[in-house]
């Protein structure tokens, strides 16, 4: 919470000095201009090494921890989710990153870590209808001439990537499901990251979450 | 002279931030993001994150909604808002004016970025738009419209050099040069020095190309993590280069040789490690456009004279 308030007086500062800047050179003269220039430089350099030094991310002046954690052998610390659709055979499929959007596959990922286990049992089944509601709809959008479009139908192909790549897993209407999903199964799945260099299916999956429920 | 006095410090201050340049750079400034800005916004769905159901927004925090106005259940407004911002992108890009097109895309770009990541993390960094808001705000508080504009102002007369023209993009380089910086301090504030072992690299790029939610790319990180010499090379070169890439803002030599392998790092580590970097063409601000112009120039006059010669 005092991150956020900070932050956002940091933001408030820098375009208040900015437009102070803007407005000095109608009012002021050259040196009086010059110092009010000086204090927003200054001001805008204190908030973003504060924000870096002391590594509190104070978006948009960010602390930029880029990969700033060290990664363990064996991933089982922080299992990775992963959502697959059941057909009305019981067969589970892999669904395609971009049937989620609005949401990027990671931001999922990493709010389903965060947040989905902690919701109460009516809300998971509400977001687990709409799991299940999307993958349906991804589903016959890919079976469709057009395909299961990027994000930006215009853009196609040139939309901007995420900041993690994703094969799209139904950009070939063969690899896409022929029937309807019927459930939506969520697994975290963990491996060692030395067995799996070697055998790519040394995974252990965990049902975590089932919609509808069995 | 003590080399930390005041006055010292005070003319390299002034040196850094005020030696008068011609508007080319604070213009491609405002184009280069602009155009960045215009291909990241309109390659996400953003103002959708705002319709989603309710649940994905119950554990937000009340701050983080309020310190960017991101309310769930407004689509149509976020819709509206995503396109105001495209509008002022474009009036950036072409220079109508400039200092409110700035201003409009800066404030709105604030308000919509975080809606990529809200649901889990309320500051949206390493998505494309960060330094997008600091520097079209930045460029919003001076005249960028100088030059390469479709409609300059009036009132100033152009082509002049003026300080006014190089901090603004003395800060926007700084902005972006903090990335790399704090990247490189994160890991050794947070790991330390053993973040560059061979140990912690290989299990990063095994990481990245077992998952296969995550893996497009996978030989070249398979390459690199049977050989522990690459790997100590990758971390300790990544540290170094992070932590050095500073030498950038004070010298023109380390800018052209270091800006250029800034975008052959991030290629290696698209390849190695399926993470895409979407500033690279932000680096286009270190450029000096007036030495590009004259290039463009020299060339364009180049061939009209070589093609009078052949038609006399």
């Amino acid at each position: 919470m005092k991150t956020n308030i900070v932050s956002m007086i940091g933001f408030l500062g820098f375009v208040a000095t900015g437009l102070l800047v803007a407005n000095t050179g109608r009012f002021f003269a050259e040196a009086q201009k010059r110092r009010v220039t000086n204090l927003f430089l200054a001001f805008a350099l204190f908030v973003s090494l504060t924000a870096g030094v002391t590594q509190h991310n104070m978006w948009p002046f960010s602390s930029w921890p880029v990969l700033a954690m060290p990664m363990p052998a064996a991933s089982r610390v922080l299992p990775t989710p992963r959502i697959v659709g059941v057909d009305a055979d019981g067969v589970e499929h892999g669904i395609d990153y971009r049937a989620w959007q609005p949401l990027s596959l990671e931001e999922l990922n990493s709010w389903l870590n965060l947040h989905f286990f902690k919701l109460n049992v009516a809300a998971q089944d509400r977001i687990g209808r709409y799991f299940l509601d999307r993958a349906n709809v991804a589903r016959e959008q890919a079976l469709s001439p057009s395909g299961l479009a990027y994000p930006n139908r215009w853009l196609g192909p040139f939309t901007a990537p995420t900041h993690m790549l994703h094969p799209a897993v139904w950009a070939h209407a063969g690899n896409v499901p022929k029937t309807s999903f019927v459930k939506i199964r969520i697994y975290n799945e963990s491996w060692s990251l030395e067995e799996r260099q070697h055998n790519p299916s040394a995974i252990t999956r965990v049902l975590a979450y089932e919609y509808p429920h069995p | 002279m003590n080399i930390l006095s005041l006055s010292r410090f005070g003319c390299h201050w002034d040196r850094f931030w005020f030696t008068p340049t011609s508007p080319r750079n604070v213009a491609a400034s405002r184009i280069v993001f602009s155009v960045y800005s215009l291909w990241v916004l309109a390659s996400r769905n953003l103002a959708q994150v705002s319709g989603l159901p309710s649940d994905f927004w119950s554990r937000v925090e009340a701050t983080a909604r309020w310190r960017y106005l991101d309310f769930p259940e407004h689509f149509a407004l976020e819709r509206m808002l995503v396109w105001i911002a495209g509008i002022a992108l474009v009036c950036a890009m072409l220079g109508l004016l400039s200092r409110l097109s700035c201003f409009v895309a800066g404030i709105l770009l604030y308000h919509l970025a975080p809606l990529e990541s809200i649901i889990w993390i309320p500051h949206p960094y390493a998505r494309g738009l960060t330094i997008s808001v600091l520097a079209l705000l930045t460029l919003s508080f001076v005249p960028s419209g100088d030059c390469w504009a479709l409609l300059p102002p009036r009132t100033r007369p152009t082509r002049m050099a003026s300080s006014d023209y190089t901090w603004p993009v003395r800060l926007i380089q700084v902005f972006l040069v903090e990335i790399y910086l704090f990247s490189g301090y994160a890991k050794i504030a947070v790991v330390g020095w053993k973040w560059a072992s061979p140990s912690n690299i290989r299990n990063w790029v095994l990481y990245c190309i077992e998952e296969d939610q995550i893996g497009v790319f996978h030989s070249f990180g398979a390459w690199i993590a049977d050989r522990p010499l690459v790997c100590v090379a990758m971390g300790v070169g990544t540290l170094v280069f992070e932590l050095g890439l500073v030498a950038v803002l004070f010298s023109k030599l380390a800018r052209r040789v270091l800006v250029p392998l800034v975008a052959l790092f991030h290629l290696a580590i698209l390849l190695s490690m399926n993470l895409t970097f979407l500033n690279v063409p932000q680096l286009l601000v270190f450029a000096d456009w007036d030495v590009v112009t004259g290039w463009v120039n020299g060339k364009a006059s180049k061939t009209r004279e070589s093609a009078s010669t052949s038609s006399a």
